[in-house]
């Protein structure tokens, strides 16, 4: 098969609690500049040239109101739902299992993981995750970070300066099959890693590529990057394209 | 008996230098006070601080001397760099033991519960570092392929201020002058705990626990969130 003739599957993950915003609704289904913050990256991911498929990952407790964002703020898009698991690594692998005969049948070759809580993420950087991802196996975007200590067992600092490492964002993308072997082995082996890529790394011959990622894309943490989200949403593009960098710093 | 605790406020210009466009200067108004004044007004309100020095330029020398701060003691012209500042301040201090919390200005929002950890800190260590956990996941990259992933839990992101014996940092700071013979525009390892790791490894450097909102104010965006940070009260 052609490579223009698979297509890739964007994964966004909204299974997780993310209580820490907004009290005790899920933070990815609050509402954001006029839609539900998953909306958004949803919406971006299906823009993207190449991406067929979109799955998003639920809590079972959360599906009513995830049908009612994709019928009534994502028109237009197909929109699989898939329940995910308690941890974040369990539900990736629910929604790879759910794509697992396309994967097998060779319709779909890559899968970017993204998490709900970046509604920033932009369509050129997903696109350029995507491309990397098909020729080299494995792309993360990362932006550099420094000012990073280690600390020891105790508590105390073994190291002061770290130099600059990367700070890894989402999407992730990864070539389908080597990504679902993986993860199947990581279950069985009850590995757990802190993102996806981990996972690849322990369990497959893939190179992780970094591509350079976007300050912009932040990840909602804390309640004041709700406000910080709304602003660069609200002066960004009509075509979702990110005004500025509102990254945070450390 | 309670040592004497000194702040020494490092009001450094912009990583553009002393150009504003490059980001926010040290007179730039955050929540309808100029950026130093956060910083000076929040060691001046700690009941654990005896007495502030300030590192800065003639322009934050005017604007602190209308303010009235007591605990201000002198404000200091900056050096050629920022190590060179501070071993000047260091060395402006007298032979008795002290407690120095060192504080980059460009953390406007430092708040009584930063300083107050530090300095309790600093009863059990020599040394102290103030750092908030690390949320991303970080890794190494070489020839742009990922290698090496530092466990999360391990890992910091380093704030001030940094807290030391008043002896021991001044040690360090000799020790890394006389290390590189490069005369005092010396620029070093960029923090103070990380002269202290280097030069003096036999002292155990402690940590203190930081807060998102006391981040670094460098780019013209970081006022309008540090506002909107302050609205939401971070704790």
């Amino acid at each position: 098969m052609r490579e223009d003739e698979c297509l890739a599957a964007a994964v966004v993950l909204a299974s997780g609690a993310g209580v820490r915003v907004g009290g005790e609704v899920n933070k990815v289904y609050l509402p954001l500049a006029g839609r539900s913050m998953l909306a958004w990256s949803l919406r971006t991911l299906a823009g993207v040239p190449g991406v067929g498929v979109l799955v998003l990952v639920v809590r079972p407790q959360d599906r009513e109101q995830a049908e009612t964002i994709a019928r009534t703020e994502l028109a237009g898009c197909v929109v699989e739902i898939v329940h995910g698991g308690v941890a974040r690594q369990d539900s990736e692998l629910m929604a790879l299992r759910h794509l697992r005969p396309r994967i097998a049948a060779g319709q779909i070759d890559v899968v970017l993981m993204h998490d709900a809580a970046r509604p920033l993420v932009t369509r050129d950087l997903a696109a350029a995750v995507l491309h990397t991802a098909r020729r080299s196996g494995g792309a993360v975007p990362g932006v550099p970070r420094d000012g990073l200590l280690q600390v020891s067992e105790d508590g105390t600092v073994a190291q002061a300066d770290l130099g600059t490492l990367m700070a890894m964002q989402t999407p992730q993308g990864f070539l389908a099959a080597p990504l679902l072997t993986a993860y199947e082995q990581a279950a069985a082996d009850g590995f757990i890693g802190t993102d996806t890529a981990a996972c690849v790394q322990r369990y497959s011959d893939v190179a992780v590529r970094c591509i350079p990622g976007d300050d912009g894309n932040i990840k909602i943490t804390y309640p004041h990057d709700l406000v910080i989200a709304v602003n660069s949403l609200t002066a960004a593009q009509p075509s979702g394209a990110s005004a500025g960098s509102p990254g945070r710093k450390g | 008996m309670r040592l004497r605790t000194i702040a020494i406020i490092v009001a450094e210009p912009g990583p553009g230098g002393p150009d504003e466009a490059a980001g926010p200067g040290m007179l730039a108004s955050l929540a309808g006070q100029p950026v130093i004044g956060h910083s000076v007004a929040a060691f001046e309100a700690s009941p654990l601080i005896d007495e502030i020095i300030v590192i800065a330029a003639a322009g934050v020398r005017a604007l602190l001397a209308g303010r009235g701060y007591r605990k201000v003691s002198r404000v200091l012209d900056p050096g050629r760099s920022r190590a060179e500042s501070v071993r000047q301040a260091l060395q402006s201090l007298g032979p008795a033991e002290v407690n120095v919390l060192i504080h980059d200005a460009r953390r406007a929002l430092v708040g009584q519960r930063i300083i107050e950890d530090c300095v309790t800190a600093l009863r059990a260590r020599q040394a102290v570092c103030t750092a908030v956990p690390a949320s991303d996941t970080m890794v190494a990259v070489e020839n742009e392929l990922v290698t090496l992933r530092p466990a999360r839990d391990r890992l910091r992101r380093r704030q001030t201020p940094q807290g030391f014996r008043l002896s021991v940092i001044r040690r360090g700071y000799e020790l890394a002058l006389a290390d590189q013979g490069a005369g005092p525009a010396y620029a070093g390892p960029a923090d103070d705990c990380g002269i202290v790791l280097r030069y003096l490894p036999e002292v155990t450097v402690g940590l203190a626990r930081g807060s998102e909102l006391n981040f670094a104010i460098t780019r013209p965006a970081d006022i309008g969130i540090a506002e909107t940070m302050l609205r939401a009260e971070l704790p």
